[in-house]
């Protein structure tokens, strides 16, 4: 009922070269949670604010359900909109802010107070009604502009950043709630955070964005395990992934990826030996996620080790993330908080090399599995 | 340990424990000495008749006779108040709705723009006697732009006596007031404009309101500050107008455009007739004051509702919280 | 605390009130001061600027007094505006800043009555008294004590564009107001431009078409006859039906001196009933007159059979403040500055007409300015404001209820009945003033 359809998009603006989206295919299916994720400048606002009907379309077409809306105007897409900054109308009270589309459209008083009210309830702010803007705080607005969103009962909802004004804690919080409010509005949802946390904890899907070029749309799982090029391996996953410059080289059952004196081993399910064969000498990205570097004492394998002076070694509780460089290269590991490991020492970790992955150094596309 | 911190504090030198006063002082003084002296001396001279021997004032107590006279005997007050609450209606309604109409022009983004909204400052950086001179020489029956041009373009036949009818007096007096006043409306409304959001507006007109709807319903209220700001100093500036007729009609013709002001000085200092000019001065500040008065209850009214009805929410919630 | 804080202010502010009053105070005790100790006395001068005066005639001698005498003079120039509005405005708050002051024709009832000038006579020399033109000496007079002498003697004259009325076919100007009419019929033009406009300005010039039809506003004994002078309605008769009739021009109504000056001097029109003499000599100066060579003086001027003649003097002098506290320096000024001698060099310089009448046959002043001939025949009738205390409720009245029955918006009976009334409570109110 509400898929949105978005075909061959392009955004230039006025006075500039480079067109903020080009050419963006993204099909959207009805009562699902889209994420739009990338740096910031990447296009994706741009994007959803086309969508909305906030700017206009230099190039494509969008659907949403079979109607196509490029002339269609934001007030009759059936859409509702929260923004980064809550965009709430401050000389209007809560309630009038939730009732504000509603009363436009002449509904009846009674109606409105019905849908209001419900939507307050759900989100807990009934108490605020009667409340000015500026008396709440930055989650109570977000709730309101939530709730504002919600009255119109649109069958896609649109949200901007929403939570990158709130403090870490409340963001959590707000996460769930969302996801939760998702799921029982059952509407679409169209979500933009340059947050891949946000992004990897609340979508059914996931488009990375860069450059106004949609670089991968999948499901977080996948992104996470099968990142199709170096920009999705590097965005997806907290910490970062490290990226090792490499070569490429034949070794004794196999190949592997030699940087310096490390040598890591290619198993044959990251990379079969034909595809190996073809980059042997040639220099690739080694990918290796922080998680997947251990301390020695569980692999005692002479292969597979990293060395290096531990830079830095950030206690997170639970966790450890040791900043180390190996061979030159910044990188880091992710231990258990009981490691013992401290600044300064010179330590050598174990790689599990099935979870490794390669991508081509110029084109920057998975070359792994 | 706990008194330790104010003994300190009294061994502070005189200076930095009376600073706040101290600094207070010349600032009172200067407002008692400027504002309530005045307003009273004023008020104590609208209670007299004054009459002048050499260097004496000789004040004879006269209850509010100078009041009773400004509407009873007084040739020229009921016409002069009339005109002047025209002036100020017509002037201030006309600024506030030019100005901030051309404070929305300005305010979308545009080539030159900032060359335009200087130039739009122009007229109110003139000082009011040049303003009311260069008007009086463009209205000119004889010689004036607004003859010359006029006459260029075929429009009119004869030089029209601009200032000589009263009805086009009071037209071209109001006209040169909109023209020198204007700027400071859009000065400020612009200023105002730009603290909304622009996504206040991308928010609006998802709800449905563009356009008009926008504007009345979001701008109009989120400048709504700064508009009763203009509406009062702007009328009280209205009411205050003096040189514009003092140089372009002199009053005239037939008291036409005889301000209030421009009255009261030719009471006290041709006429010298201090009690009167002093008891209208007094109904013209009189009047000032309630205008704003009423401007500020009908416009911050809701407000201050609202803010009252959250503290009774508030309260509720206490007393639940106690009664819990 | 805040007991401290009252206590503070209200401490500073008796002080300052017992600083203020003891400034005053002290400044009223040497009032008295012999003529030998004037040297280092400062007298405070405040007269409207002369627009004739284009050289700074009266700053130089001013400086030249101040040499000779040791007397500091401080000289306040200002519009006549401003310097009305600062001499009532001082007087009427106790006085003390100025001690010579502009003493204006229409001011004379209202500043004698209130005290605020003081009587001359003590100072004034008997070749004063004889030697300056009486008409000048009497205005500034009442009870037989002189209260100023003239620094301007502005008197007005007929003056006249030949050009423009060989034009029309006429060898001389028109000498009655219906052969003023005839000329504008004639040349389907107006004859005349002059302000009527709703100021003092314009009550001068109405004053003058009452006067010129040998009417008067108010009687010998100022008491207002408007409704009942037959001069009067003659006057305005004539005025409304010209008005309509485009005799003179409908921005009459609003023109002021200057712009009619510049308007005749444009050559917009033949006729400027009542010129100052310095109209003269512009309309001579090719830099601000299109009219060089073609400007007249009459011998006579526009009245209603040619009988009545008259012509408007509205001369401003200088008097001393009844509160100067340096009186005697301030009667040196005024002595030096109206002398025989400086009265002729005036006249040579800027053109000004003498306040010494036998200035009016100095051969060389008549050769300078040859139709001071014609002006002389003309001034034989001048005639100013009424000398009534309410003289500017009068000139205020006037003006606005004038313009009502030019414009034709009342009937000039009704405007007249309108002004009669409005003087007769003017004048009340002045009495119990």
């Amino acid at each position: 009922m509400a898929s949105i359809q978005l075909k061959h998009i392009t955004k230039r603006y006025p006075g500039t070269t480079v067109p903020a989206v080009e050419d963006l295919n993204l099909s959207i299916e009805d009562k699902e949670f889209i994420i739009l994720v990338g740096p910031s400048g990447c296009g994706k606002s741009t994007v959803l604010r086309m969508i909305a009907g906030l700017e206009e379309i230099t190039d494509g077409e969008i659907f949403i359900g079979d109607r196509l809306i490029n002339e269609v105007a934001p007030k009759d897409r059936d859409i509702a909109m929260v923004f980064q900054n809550y965009a709430l109308y401050p000389h209007m009270t809560v309630y009038k802010n939730m009732a504000f589309s509603l009363k436009l459209r002449k509904t009846p008083k009674k109606e409105i107070d019905e849908k209001v009210r419900a939507a307050a309830k759900i989100l807990d702010i009934e108490s605020l009604l009667d409340r000015k803007p500026r008396a709440l705080s930055g989650g109570q607005r977000q709730r309101v502009a939530l709730g504002r969103a919600m009255v119109r009962n649109p069958s896609v909802f649109l949200l901007d950043e929403p939570l990158s004004n709130l403090d870490a804690k409340l963001r959590t919080s707000m996460r769930a709630e969302i996801t939760r409010l998702h799921e029982r509005l059952g509407t679409t949802f169209v979500y933009v955070t340059h947050d891949q946390t946000e992004a990897m904890t609340m979508g059914d899907r996931i488009a990375v964005i860069k450059d106004g070029v949609i670089q991968q749309i999948d499901t977080p799982q996948n992104l996470y395990d099968h990142p199709q090029n170096l920009f999705v391996g590097g965005f997806i996953g907290s910490p970062q992934m490290n990226l090792i410059d490499a070569t490429v080289e034949k070794a004794a059952d196999g190949y592997c990826a030699a940087f310096g004196e490390t040598k890591i081993g290619i198993p044959e399910q990251v990379m079969s030996a034909a595809v190996c064969a073809d980059y042997e000498g040639k220099p690739v990205v080694l990918g290796i996620r922080p998680e997947f570097i251990s301390e020695t004492g569980s692999h005692s394998e002479e292969h597979n080790l990293m060395t290096g002076d531990v830079d830095l070694a950030e206690s997170m509780g639970a966790e450890k993330f040791v900043y180390f460089a190996c061979e030159g290269c910044p990188c880091i590991a992710k231990v258990p908080g009981s490691s013992p490991i401290q600044s300064g020492e010179s330590v050598s970790f174990a790689v599990d090399c099935t979870m490794i992955h390669a991508f081509d150094k110029e084109t920057g596309l998975t070359i792994s599995k | 340990m706990k008194t330790k911190p104010l003994k300190k504090r009294e061994k502070e030198p005189f200076f930095e424990r009376h600073l706040g006063p101290i600094l207070i002082t010349p600032s009172t003084l200067v407002i008692f000495g400027i504002l309530f002296i005045p307003i009273f001396y004023a008020l104590y001279m609208s209670l007299n008749r004054i009459s002048f021997r050499g260097a004496d004032t000789i004040y004879k107590f006269a209850g509010l006779q100078n009041f009773i006279n400004l509407f009873t005997t007084d040739p020229w007050f009921k016409s002069s108040f009339l005109v002047t609450l025209l002036f100020v209606m017509l002037t201030v309604a006309t600024e506030i709705v030019i100005g901030v109409a051309a404070s929305l022009v300005l305010n979308k983004k545009f080539h030159g723009r900032g060359f335009v909204r200087g130039l739009m400052i122009l007229p109110w950086a003139m000082p009011t006697v040049v303003n009311a001179v260069m008007w009086k020489w463009i209205f000119n029956a004889e010689y004036g732009a607004a003859n010359g041009l006029l006459l260029k373009l075929g429009l009119i036949k004869t030089s029209i006596a601009w200032l000589g009818t009263p009805r086009m007096a009071f037209f071209c007096v109001f006209l040169a007031n909109v023209w020198k006043e204007t700027p400071y409306v859009i000065l400020l409304a612009i200023a105002a404009l730009s603290t909304i959001p622009e996504d206040l507006y991308e928010a609006a007109s998802i709800d449905g309101a563009g356009g008009w709807k926008a504007f009345w319903r979001i701008t109009l209220p989120m400048i709504k500050p700064v508009l009763l700001i203009l509406l009062i100093t702007k009328t009280i500036w209205a009411f205050q107008t003096f040189d514009l007729v003092a140089i372009m009609t002199s009053g005239g013709p037939q008291n036409a455009t005889n301000l209030l002001s421009y009255y009261i000085h030719f009471v006290a200092f041709k006429q010298t007739d201090f009690g009167s000019a002093a008891a209208m001065s007094y109904v013209l500040s009189m009047i000032c004051f309630a205008l704003s008065f009423v401007y500020i209850k009908v416009f911050m009214n809701k407000d201050e509702n609202d803010e009252k009805k959250i503290k009774k929410h508030l309260k509720k919630k206490l007393a639940g919280a106690h009664e819990g | 605390m805040k007991k401290k804080l009252t206590l503070i202010i209200a401490l500073v502010m008796v002080l300052s009130i017992v600083l203020m009053s003891a400034g005053c105070g002290k400044s009223n005790n040497n009032s008295t001061s012999s003529s030998s100790s004037l040297k280092g006395q400062k007298i405070t001068v405040i007269l409207p600027q002369n627009e004739a005066d284009t050289v700074g005639f009266r700053a130089a001698k001013t400086k030249e007094f101040e040499k000779e005498t040791g007397i500091q003079v401080e000289l306040i120039e200002k519009s006549w505006e401003g310097v009305s509005d600062d001499v009532t405005g001082d007087l009427a708050s106790g006085g003390g800043t100025y001690d010579v002051i502009e003493f204006d024709n229409s001011w004379i009832a209202k500043f004698i009555k209130n005290q605020w000038v003081a009587p001359l006579d003590q100072y004034m020399t008997a070749d004063m008294k004889s030697g300056m033109v009486p008409g000048l000496l009497d205005l500034f007079s009442s009870g037989g004590k002189h209260y100023g002498i003239v620094w301007n003697n502005d008197t007005r004259f007929y003056m006249y564009n030949s050009k423009m009325l060989a034009d029309a076919g006429l060898s001389a100007p028109p000498k009655t107001w219906d052969e003023v009419a005839a000329l504008s019929k004639k040349t389907g033009k107006n004859a005349y431009m002059d302000t009527y406009k709703q100021e003092q300005m314009g009550t001068n010039e109405l004053m003058f078409c009452v006067y010129s039809f040998g009417g008067n506003f108010v009687d010998d004994q100022g008491n207002p006859i408007v409704s009942t002078d037959p001069g009067v309605k003659e006057a305005y008769t004539w005025l409304a039906q010209a008005y309509k009739d485009g005799v003179f021009g409908k921005a009459t109504l609003t023109m002021d001196y200057e712009e009619v000056a510049q308007s005749f001097n444009n050559g917009d029109f033949p006729l400027m009933l009542q010129a100052w003499p310095g109209v003269y000599a512009d309309s001579n100066d090719s830099t601000k007159s299109k009219i060089v060579g073609d400007v007249n003086v009459a011998d006579y001027s526009v009245s209603k059979t040619g009988n009545e003649q008259v012509v408007l003097t509205l001369p401003e002098a200088m008097a001393i403040t009844s509160t100067s506290k340096h009186k005697e320096a301030a009667w040196k000024y005024i002595e030096y500055m109206s002398s025989k001698s400086m009265d002729k060099e005036r006249a040579l310089q800027i053109g000004a007409l003498p306040i010494w009448s036998s200035l009016y046959n100095d051969p060389e002043l008549l050769k300078k300015y040859p139709y001071w001939e014609q002006f002389g025949k003309q001034a034989q009738n001048s005639k100013g404001y009424p000398k009534i205390v309410w003289v500017d409720s009068f000139s205020d009245i006037v003006a606005k209820e004038s313009q009502k029955i030019l414009s034709g918006s009342v009937t000039v009976d009704q405007g007249l009945n309108e002004m009669q009334k409005l003087m007769l409570d003017a004048q009340k109110a002045a009495a119990q003033q």
